[in-house]
This record gives C-alpha cells, sequence and structure tokens, in this order.
C-alpha cells in the first residue's frame, strides 16, 4: 500500500504541471509579504541591549498591563465556558422558531470589524448608555474600567466556545444519558456523570482559544477601556502608544517580553491550531492541533477516564477553522 | 435563560449600532455617510479590498495547488509559515512594515530621498492588510483540495489536457464554493481590519482613512451619530458575510 502510494505520488509529480512556477510564486510572495517584514522584528530587537529590554519589560507600567490584560481574559474566558455551554445545549438540544438564524448570529462577533464592536459595546455600558444607565444608580461603573474590557473580551470569546462544544454535543449519544436516567439518575446527576465528562476537553478548548483571543485583543477593548496607565491599559495597547511616541525600540521590546511569556506563546498555539499537526500515533486523517497537542491533550489527560474518551476533535475541520481565523481580527 | 444571554451578548450591540445612528434622524444620517471624509474612507477600503483579495487569492490558489498537488521536503514547514500572519497580534503586523519602511527603518532614508511614501500612507495600508489576510484563501482550499487527491487532474492530464485546461476545466469546477468562501472571509477581514491599519495609516483625513479608522476618529471627537452611521456599514459587511458563508456551508453540504 505504502509502496502503490509511493509511486502515485512519484508519478503525480511528474503528470500534473505547474509545480515549479508554483512554488516559485508561492516562496517569492511570502518572502516578500511575510517572511521579510518579520525578520526586520526580529533583526531590530539585536539593537537593543538586554539591560534596556529588561527595563521596559519590567517596567511597573509594563506589568501592570500584562496583569489587566491576563486577569480580564481569564475571567471573560471563565464566564463564557458557562454561557457558551448553556447556549451550545440549548441550539443542539432544542428545536424553537428561528433556531437557524439565532445559530447563525453566534458567528456575529468573529465577522463584525472589531471596532465597531467596541463602539457599540462602549456605547451600551457608558453612564448615559442602556445598560451603563441601569448600573449607574447601583454605583456600579462598567466602561472605562476593567469591568468592560472583561464584556468586551465575552463578546469577542463566546463564538468560540459555543463552536467547539457544539459539535461535541451534537456527537454525543443520547442513549447513553436515556440510560443514566432508566437507571435512576436524576436529571442534574446524568449531566454530570454523563454529559459534563464527554464535554469537558471541548470546554477546555473553549477557554483556552477564548482566552488566548482576549489576551490579543485590540479593536474592541480601545475604546471601552479608557487606557488609563496602571488601571485599564492592556498589552497590546501599550505598544501602540509606544509607537505613537516614535520608541520603536520600547515597543519592540514590549513586544518580545510578550512573546516570551507563556500566554502569548499560548495564543501563538490558539492560532496554530488553524494548521493541523498530526499527534504521534494518532491514526487521525485531520489530525490534531498545536492546542490540543500541548495544551488540550495534557489537560485531557488529566481528566482521563477509559470510559469517557468519546472525544473527536472537529473544531479544527473545515470551514470552521477559517472562522478560527478570522478570529484574529483584533 | 440562553435567549436572554444570546440577546444580551450579541442582539444588543447590534442593535446598539443601528439605534444609535439613526438617533437622530435619518437626515444626519445621510450627511454623515455623505461626507467627503467618510466617502474617501469609503472609497480607500474599497481601492484596499480590491487590491488585496485578488493578491492573496492568487496567491492562496498558487500556494494550495503546489501543497496539494505534489510532494516535496518542506512542505509541513510551508503550510506552518502560511499560517504565521494568524499567529501574530495585528498590531505587531503593522508593526514589521514600519520597521522596514518608517523613517528609521531599513529602507527609510532610501525612500525619503527618492520621495517615496509607503508608511502613513495607501501602499503601507495595503501592505499591512495583505499581511493580515494573507493566509485565508489557501487556509481555506488546502484541507479541501487536498481530500480531492489528484486522480482526477492526472487523468485529464493524460487524456492530453494542458495545464490551464487542467485547472479552469477540472480543478476549479470542484473547488469553486470554498474558493468564494475562502474570498469572502478575506474580503470581510480586509475591509474590517483595525490593528495593523491603524500602525501604519498615520490617520490623515480624506487620504489614509479607512472605514474602521474613520469610526474611530469620529467617535474620539464625540460625533456619535456620524460615527454609528459609519459603523453601521460594516456591521452591513459582517452581516452579509455571514449569510453568504450560511448559503454557502449549506451548499458544500448537498
Amino acid at each position: 500500500m505504502a509502496v502503490a502510494n509511493k509511486q502515485n505520488n512519484r508519478a503525480a509529480r511528474r503528470v500534473l504541471p505547474g509545480f515549479g512556477i508554483g512554488m516559485g510564486f508561492t516562496v517569492f510572495y511570502m518572502s516578500l509579504v511575510v517572511l521579510v517584514p518579520l525578520s526586520a522584528l526580529l533583526l531590530n530587537k539585536t539593537g537593543l541591549t538586554w539591560d534596556k529590554f529588561w527595563s521596559v519589560a519590567t517596567d511597573p507600567r509594563v506589568l501592570a498591563s500584562y496583569r489587566i490584560s491576563l486577569g480580564t481574559a481569564a475571567i471573560a474566558a471563565g464566564v463564557n465556558t458557562v454561557l457558551g455551554l448553556l447556549l451550545a445545549w440549548v441550539l443542539v438540544r432544542y428545536d424553537f422558531p428561528g433556531k437557524r438564524l439565532w445559530d447563525a448570529l453566534i458567528d456575529l462577533p468573529f465577522a463584525l470589524p472589531t471596532a465597531v464592536a467596541g463602539v457599540a459595546l462602549t456605547a451600551i455600558y457608558s453612564a448615559n448608555g442602556w445598560i451603563g444607565s441601569l448600573l449607574a444608580p447601583l454605583g456600579i461603573k462598567a466602561a472605562f474600567t476593567p469591568l468592560g474590557i472583561t464584556i468586551a473580551l465575552m463578546f469577542i470569546g463566546i463564538p468560540f466556545v459555543v463552536r467547539t462544544v457544539q459539535p461535541v454535543l451534537q456527537d454525543a449519544e443520547r442513549d447513553v444519558e436515556e440510560a443514566a436516567a432508566t437507571l435512576g439518575a436524576g436529571r442534574w446527576r446524568t449531566f454530570r456523570a454523563v454529559i459534563l465528562p464527554t464535554l469537558v476537553p471541548s470546554l477546555l478548548t473553549g477557554f483556552a482559544l477564548a482566552f488566548a483571543r482576549g489576551i490579543g485583543e485590540y479593536g474592541s477593548v480601545v475604546f471601552i477601556s479608557g487606557n488609563m496607565p496602571m488601571k485599564t491599559e492592556i498589552a497590546p495597547l501599550l505598544i501602540m502608544s509606544k509607537l505613537e511616541q516614535f520608541d520603536y525600540a520600547g515597543a519592540t521590546a514590549v513586544r518580545c517580553s510578550c512573546c516570551s511569556s507563556p500566554f502569548c506563546c499560548c495564543s501563538a498555539l490558539t492560532y496554530f491550531n488553524i494548521g493541523r499537526v498530526r499527534p504521534p500515533g494518532s491514526r487521525r486523517r485531520g489530525g490534531g492541533t498545536w492546542l490540543e497537542l500541548y495544551l488540550a491533550e495534557p489537560l485531557r489527560r488529566l481528566w482521563r477516564r477509559p470510559h469517557r474518551q468519546r472525544w473527536r476533535s472537529r473544531g479544527s475541520n473545515g470551514a470552521w477553522s477559517a472562522w478560527q481565523a478570522s478570529c484574529c481580527c483584533g | 435563560m440562553a435567549g436572554l444571554v444570546l440577546l444580551w451578548l450579541i442582539v444588543l450591540p447590534l442593535v446598539t449600532v443601528l439605534s444609535e445612528a439613526l438617533k437622530r434622524g435619518i437626515d444626519v444620517y445621510w450627511a454623515a455617510l455623505s461626507d467627503p471624509d467618510a466617502r474617501a474612507a469609503l472609497r480607500l477600503t474599497l481601492l484596499v479590498a480590491a487590491i488585496t483579495v485578488p493578491l492573496n487569492t492568487v496567491f492562496g490558489v498558487m500556494a494550495a495547488w503546489t501543497i496539494t498537488k505534489f510532494q516535496f521536503k518542506g512542505k509541513k514547514l510551508l503550510t506552518t509559515l502560511i499560517d504565521l500572519p494568524f499567529a501574530i497580534s495585528p498590531v505587531i503586523g503593522g508593526l514589521i512594515f514600519v520597521l522596514v519602511f518608517g523613517r528609521q527603518g531599513w529602507f527609510g532614508p532610501w525612500l525619503e530621498a527618492h520621495d517615496i511614501k509607503i508608511i502613513f500612507a495607501v501602499p503601507g495600508i495595503v501592505l499591512a492588510t495583505l499581511f493580515v489576510t494573507f493566509p485565508f484563501v489557501a487556509k481555506e482550499l488546502i484541507p479541501l483540495m487536498e481530500e480531492q487527491g489528484t486522480q482526477d487532474e492526472e487523468a485529464a492530464v493524460t487524456l492530453g489536457a494542458s495545464g490551464w485546461q487542467v485547472f479552469w476545466k477540472v480543478t476549479l469546477p470542484s473547488i469553486r464554493w470554498g474558493l468564494l468562501y475562502g474570498i469572502i472571509l478575506c474580503n470581510a477581514r480586509a475591509m474590517g481590519e483595525f490593528g495593523a491599519v491603524s500602525v501604519v495609516s498615520g490617520h490623515i483625513r480624506g487620504e489614509t482613512n479607512t472605514l474602521p479608522l474613520h469610526v474611530e476618529i469620529l467617535y474620539n471627537e464625540y460625533q456619535f451619530s456620524a460615527s454609528f452611521a459609519v459603523a453601521s456599514l460594516l456591521l452591513l459587511l459582517a452581516l452579509a458575510t455571514l449569510l453568504i458563508k450560511n448559503l454557502l456551508t449549506r451548499k458544500n453540504a448537498h
């Protein structure tokens, strides 16, 4: 079989035209648009001494921005995991009028330019906005506080959780739940002992995707955050303000320190989610993803129970992957 | 309960954009859209999309053809490199072009001597948009063409078809919906990009302002109705994208 395949491949190379021009154009265009500019980032950093780099990277204002970015993204992703599960559950398990429309609307945060999301959310939560005016008498300020940032990140992150949980829930076998019910399990117990364990991996993946997206988010947060240094200034914004002061070295330093810290690696993994990698020993055709390999897989191992392994990753297949891609509209 | 969550999280922002845009009447709305600066921003956004989408489409088709129809060393590396722009925050995507073409950048002095402007001008915006929308079409086509294999094309070639004929008559008909889908996504991102473009544009009204940047400028000047009027255009773009996406997925399913 393998031999036949190899011969096939060799034949394909000989028979089909266009390898030279295709390869040449691909590499040339990619170098021009992506590789050469990116190398500037790496080479430019060398103009920076370690001392300067360190002082910029550990500046209190920079550290505060990391804290805010991480904290709000974590809370938003956590809330989204619960709400996303709820939405996915309703969309999969119930029939109601206009279901298709609601289902399509879940993708709106992916499709909406982030600047539009930003101004809309700020208008809603500012002191005279629809929800902001309800919160104001209670003494809660939403816009221009970390709460506002969290809400913006919730808007951006909700489709990740719904779209990762949905296919798994669709594939879950209802018989098992019915069996649990006939064996005398209550609804809560059925949910906790039968349904939840099959969903945990996809919930974790959804959480990680939403979290990583939240860290890198720029467009929707600038407006609602108010950008007060030390209080509501997020990391991407800091890069931007350093750029506006033409402090290129500083911007690069923030960028690099940001990249070397684990959370940005996590966001990189998320985006690499689009590139499929075959997990070692896996015979699945589509293969797993970077995120599954390095983040979800270890977490899943923690949860592993022999009979609970029913998870198939569909999050990385077909159309959905492109939507994940459009996620990085920061 | 779930309905409330959906209403609160997703529908409320959508309604807000429309209601804020029309709050001060349809006249104000039209005035905002027919403002010369808004027109210029719309023109620029369309221009940028008209340049970047075809370029990235050609690249996407070429790259997908190369990667899926041939075996070669470094294929995995190439696929990963195509994904690279997704792994990089858009703000960084803008920053790298400033580092290359900016005043203190590699080509800065040379460009200045020859009086060519790239950063804070249209070419910079085009480059940054090219960068962020780079992988869309390729990413959409690669899994699709992988699935279809090479047999049809090989059959066509043995029957005497030329390279072009194979592509137009055999490959293209079978990937057209996927291709269209990739183009739609690429276009939505190209028109809606904010982070990367905002770094390289310089925000010169009427000259280097795209629609999302125009929304920001108007908003920061407290011209809320005008800002939301422009935002509503982008909202329409998003809704159209969603609609076409759903039509295409349904078509693919059948």
